[in-house]
């Protein structure tokens, strides 16, 4: 009797791996920038420098119904690459676990698109001197006219209240 | 604190003088609570118009104090408007004390 159980278990499990079918696929990578948001690739000074922002970048597609089916990932990243204009799906970009970005892919071209305001509000400056001196800089640059005549007007004041915020969020 | 309220009690003043100390606690204060509106407005994704706002209103007050301190120093308010200089005119002691010590 228990022959028996285990052998229907194990023709279960069988069969469901013979028609399993795979419906998306992703790529998974880290990116590092530097203190401007420039992408660095040399090893030798990702090691050296503190000052650089590592992320976890994920990009994965989901195939929609329309989508023919798949037995193994490579089969579909194969079609992706051989039949672009057959895709259909949706593409979603997560940065650090969070996502940032979503896109729909109707016969091979974008339709909808939306970016996530989570990818602003992320840390992006290290908690070092530099980092903070850095956002301090692009906090100042990136205010409108008015704040930008006021800051330069009251001069030490609105720098410190810069130097305060940027401490506070990425330390 | 005090000197901080009554700074925005005399935003349109420009007659009289005022102190190195009203001047100053006005400044430091002013610092605090612009940082603290800052952090509020970014961590809550509130309008930006909030803080503008508070900058407009504590930036007339800065004009009207700090045109008093630059006068209670001896030197034209004017500087006032005159980045880093207004700082080092503000900070020097008011005509009493330079003549006193004279």
């Amino acid at each position: 009797m228990k022959k028996l159980l285990f052998g229907l278990i194990a023709a279960v499990l069988l069969s469901n791996l013979s028609f399993s079918q795979v419906n998306s696929t992703s790529i998974k990578g880290i990116i590092s920038v530097d203190l401007k948001n420039k992408l660095v690739k040399e090893v030798s000074e990702i090691s050296k420098n503190e000052d650089i922002v590592y992320s976890t970048i994920n990009l994965v597609f989901k195939c929609s119904d329309k989508m023919q089916t798949f037995s193994t990932e490579k089969e579909l990243k194969e079609f992706i690459s051989k039949e672009p204009t057959k895709v259909n799906g949706t593409v979603e970009l997560f940065v650090d676990n969070e996502l940032v970005f979503t896109t729909q892919i109707v016969d091979g071209e974008k339709t909808k698109e939306e970016v996530f305001n989570s990818l602003s509000t992320d840390k992006k400056y290290p908690c070092t001197y530099k980092g903070i001196r850095q956002c301090a800089i692009d906090g100042i640059h990136s205010q409108n006219w008015f704040e930008m005549a006021t800051c330069i007007a009251e001069g030490f004041n609105c720098v410190v209240v810069f130097y305060i915020n940027c401490t506070i969020d990425n330390c | 604190m005090k000197n901080y309220f009554l700074a925005y009690m005399n935003i349109f003043n420009y007659k009289g003088e005022s102190t190195i100390k009203q001047f100053w606690s006005f400044f430091l204060i002013n610092i605090i609570v612009s940082s603290l509106i800052m952090f509020i407005v970014k961590k809550y994704s509130l309008s930006n118009y909030i803080y503008d706002t508070y900058v407009a209103i504590s930036f007339l007050v800065f004009l009207s104090i700090g045109f008093r301190r630059i006068k209670n120093a001896g030197y034209s308010g004017w500087f006032i408007l005159m980045p880093i200089v207004n700082i080092i005119f503000a900070s020097l002691p008011s005509k009493e004390k330079q003549i006193e010590s004279n």
